[in-house]
């Protein structure tokens, strides 16, 4: 997990309130929060968000001197069917949270600068059908578009 | 000593559409190909067919590439997705205005001959009209 990776995870998992993201997703089998980078643990149930990097692309000045990443987050959360809530309005929730969640975050990374971080536009939303369990899966999400500077100001 | 001005806009647009079409031809075939290297593969049925379905051309500029797996979705952002198409549209998102202008920003050469003559008209280099 680089320091990006470690201020995203930190902006989730302290939105501890309620309606807030690491109040509805609760914890593991394991008693971890079901906040993943990159995939679910195998202890994980829905409710429970993933958040991984799809593509950095760096800024470069003369000589190839990086001065900025320009970085692209998929934070998704996925909920299932439950007695009191179903699966899809859960998972909208989640989604609706992370938009506000993301728009101009205090998100703290180490020895860098956030210039930028806003939700760009939906993942696609799915549903899969979890056979162990016999329900579906549904989910929906966000790409986030954050620049960051390479150093401190 | 004269100058005559020659409207040749329409051979400029023509030229800007070509480029623009041939640009967008190219960010679709680095799409497929950005897609299927990223594609999860089981039995290689979702990464044979991804590709190009519609290319651009002067008279239409679109172009349309599709995974016509009908899994495609789940695979991309399901429980076990990888993100195949999303992460290669956001780098195709990133390039584009590469793609349809050039890495400079600038027309192409086909669009830059164009405006050339139209510069130059009849009394131009080509004729040795230099003063």
């Amino acid at each position: 997990m680089n320091t990006l990776d470690a201020g995203v995870y930190s902006l989730l998992a302290a939105d501890t309130a309620s309606g807030g993201v690491a109040n509805i997703v609760g914890t593991d089998g394991d008693g971890v929060k079901q906040i993943y980078q990159g995939k679910a643990s195998q202890k994980a149930s829905p409710p429970y968000v993933i958040f991984w990097q799809p593509n950095d692309f760096p800024q470069y000045a003369f000589g190839n001197t990086v001065q900025s990443d320009h970085v692209f987050y998929a934070v998704q959360g996925f909920a299932a069917d439950t007695p009191t809530a179903s699966g899809p309005s859960t998972a909208g929730s989640l989604a609706d949270r992370l938009r506000v969640l993301f728009l101009n975050p205090t998100l703290t990374v180490t020895g860098k600068t956030v210039l930028s971080c806003r939700p760009l536009q939906t993942l696609n939303p799915s549903e899969d059908w979890d056979d162990t369990n016999g329900r579906w899966v549904y989910s929906r999400g966000w790409i986030v578009e954050t620049w960051v500077a390479s150093s401190t100001p | 000593m004269g100058v005559v001005l020659v409207d040749r806009k329409d051979k400029i647009i023509a030229e800007l559409k070509l480029q623009l079409a041939m640009g967008l031809n190219a960010a679709a075939i680095e799409w497929v190909s950005g897609a299927k290297a990223k594609a999860n593969v089981d039995t290689g049925f979702m990464k044979e067919h991804i590709g190009i379905t519609k290319s651009a051309s002067s008279a239409d500029l679109s172009a349309e590439i599709r995974s016509l797996a009908p899994y495609s979705g789940p695979q991309d952002t399901g429980i076990h997705g990888n993100l195949f198409w999303t992460s290669t549209y956001l780098e195709i998102r990133e390039r584009f205005s590469q793609f349809l202008y050039g890495k400079a920003g600038s027309a192409g050469p086909g669009v830059i001959r164009a405006a050339q003559q139209d510069f130059h008209g009849p009394l131009g280099s080509s004729k040795g009209g230099k003063p």
